[in-house]
């Protein structure tokens, strides 16, 4: 089951016309990028491969949104721009995509994007992934995690998270707020990484039978880059071990809560993001999460009933185009709306009952999207963790 | 079975998703399941076979094609006597894939490592194959590589062959005493082989 990207290697000739001309401004601006054969570390000076979390958020983020259940107030956080962009992407076109995360991408392509993602100053977030493959996305934003110095779970806190999963507890409950307190002494980019992640495999998993990627092989993938020590870098044991930990904060993600409002880095994306949304986007945004509440109600409601303090929904708004068909083109039921670009700012895209059933999490299907034409190609992300409940 | 000749070490690489794990589970235990999961770091197996009436211990790693464990499984790699780079007959990008698999190999195994080219899958629709066997025969030759062999860890097409040929590579070498048997040769001696032998080879037969 391939979507509309998976045309391997094949470029339309103004597409190429376009990396021509993209590479030889990135040459141009870092002539060391011109020998980014065997690339493993950032090939610009400001790059984001192998740099700290902490650092390469400074410049090179998308503002991710949420509600704080406990104060009811909007909150912001940060994460990566390449994870923002790869997730969005990912989550649109790749959830039916059989071997998602498990295939590789193009080495070639992957080295491209790596240098796009990797230079200022917009870093890769007006990316148009016109010519790659879900599979480049998946494989450049694992890559991306794995070449932190640190895991997304930091050193420290590598053998409170191995320990805790094998302790006994009374409840499924008291495990998950055990893993709360240690998520929470994270430093904070590191929890909204982690969260995100988790909520983005969350939904992966929602569609196995289409992907052939269950839990596991999921949280098999991710667990280098998420939880590993060098310690245990060459014991496949230690791996499994640290499997089985991500696979349980994947299966229990919703009952995870975000950082409190008044945790900090609590500052509006019009602020900090190197290429703000407008105020429609945000306003837009909103819009649709109350939409996907509403839409949600009723559907999940049981399972969560005891998580009703936790947080609420998460989403992202990142800056970029994007220009895919969509969920609409592969799930059965969706209207026929096949111009790739045409989104209309005022009519939402339709997502169908029949999807949601299929898909249980329908607030995480891909959000409305606003016009592209005259401004800035921009795309709505996001990520609703738990949302059934802040409808309450 | 304890009494056997030569303990061989294979490795097995190439790209996530083109069935090495399933070509080993078909070599060892004659089975084919689907949905196998994801392999972590490295699994490994073993089978005997007679080679020129000697008995053969093939010792097989099967390594993760996860870039992410791309460290945990290079160290295996050194010492491996045989090599099987295995790319997926229909996805083209496994098959270009390959020359950083056999540069990896080239780089940590050892220079006299028996590489063996196995395109898998072929059991799928001739529509669905995005490399011929011509083309990966001619890479093989202007690679240096021993063997090449298409297979179908699915219906069990030539993989007996892949492992077999490749130890009879193996020990043409050992015969032609291009190997010897020691730890970084990834050839090691049996106990049968051992007695007879322990004369002349001091120390370099391994437990």
């Amino acid at each position: 089951m391939y979507s509309s990207f998976e045309i391997p290697g094949v470029l339309t000739r103004s597409q190429k016309a376009l990396v021509r001309g993209w590479w030889k401004k990135v040459t141009a601006a870092h002539p060391k990028a011109q020998n980014f054969k065997e690339m493993k570390v950032p090939s610009v000076d400001k790059g984001v491969f192998g740099i700290p979390l902490a650092q390469s958020l400074e410049y090179a983020h998308s503002s991710i949104s949420y509600i704080d259940d406990h104060s009811g107030s909007q909150c912001y956080g940060v994460v990566p721009t390449i994870v923002a962009k790869c997730g969005s992407f990912l989550k649109e076109e790749g959830i039916m995509v059989e071997g998602i995360f498990r295939l590789p991408g193009n080495a070639r392509r992957l080295r491209i994007l790596q240098t796009i993602f990797d230079t200022p100053a917009t870093y890769g977030s007006q990316l148009d992934w016109r010519g790659y493959t879900v599979h480049d996305a998946a494989c450049i934003l694992r890559r991306f995690i794995n070449y932190l110095p640190e895991p997304v779970i930091t050193l420290a806190n590598y053998r409170p998270f191995k320990e805790t999963i094998d302790q006994k507890f009374s409840s499924i409950n008291e495990k998950v707020d055990a893993f709360q307190v240690l998520i929470e002494k994270l430093p904070l980019p590191n929890q909204y990484l982690l969260l995100y992640i988790l909520d983005m495999l969350a939904i992966f998993v929602t569609t196995t039978r289409y992907t052939r990627m269950d839990i596991d092989c999921l949280a098999a993938v991710f667990v280098p880059g998420i939880l590993s020590h060098p310690d245990d870098k060459l014991n496949p044991s230690s791996y499994k071990h640290s499997q089985k930990v991500l696979r349980f904060l994947i299966d229990h993600q919703e009952m995870f809560s975000m950082p409190r409002s008044e945790a900090g880095l609590g500052t509006p994306p019009s602020k900090a993001s190197p290429a703000p949304p407008t105020n429609q986007g945000l306003h837009r945004a909103a819009t649709t999460v109350k939409k996907g509440l509403h839409a949600s109600n009723g559907l999940d409601q049981t399972s969560y009933d005891n998580a009703d303090h936790r947080a609420s929904a998460i989403y992202s708004l990142a800056t970029g185009s994007f220009s895919g068909t969509g969920l609409d083109s592969i799930v059965p039921g969706e209207d026929d709306d096949d111009g790739d670009d045409n989104y209309n700012s005022n009519s939402p895209t339709p997502i169908t009952t029949t999807s949601r059933a299929q898909l249980r999490r329908s607030r995480t299907l891909p959000g409305n999207r606003i016009s592209y034409s005259r401004y800035e190609p921009r795309q709505v992300v996001y990520v609703n963790r738990n949302a059934s409940q802040s409808g309450s | 079975m304890s009494s056997y000749n030569y303990i061989i070490k294979y490795i097995i690489v190439g790209d996530s998703g083109v069935g090495k794990s399933c070509l080993l589970i078909q070599f060892t235990d004659k089975r084919f399941n689907a949905g196998r999961e994801l392999t972590i770091g490295v699994e490994f197996g073993t089978r005997f076979i007679s080679v020129d009436d000697k008995q053969i211990k093939l010792q097989i790693w099967d390594t993760a094609g996860q870039e992410s464990f791309r460290s945990i499984t290079q160290s295996y790699y050194r010492g491996a006597a045989g090599a099987l780079l295995v790319y997926d007959i229909s996805r083209r990008e496994s098959f270009e894939h390959i020359s950083t698999w056999l540069a990896d190999v080239r780089r940590h195994a050892n220079p006299h490592t028996t590489i063996v080219l196995v395109g898998n899958k072929s059991d799928l629709d001739e529509s669905k194959r995005q490399v011929t066997s011509e083309e990966a025969e001619r890479f093989a030759k202007e690679n240096g590589i021993a063997l090449f062999l298409e297979t179908s860890a699915k219906s069990a097409s030539n993989v007996e062959e892949v492992f077999v040929k490749t130890a009879e590579n193996v020990y043409e070498k050992i015969k032609s005493g291009e190997f010897t048997s020691n730890e970084t040769s990834g050839i090691r001696l049996g106990p049968v082989q051992k007695s007879s032998l322990s004369e002349e080879t001091q120390g370099g037969a391994c437990c």
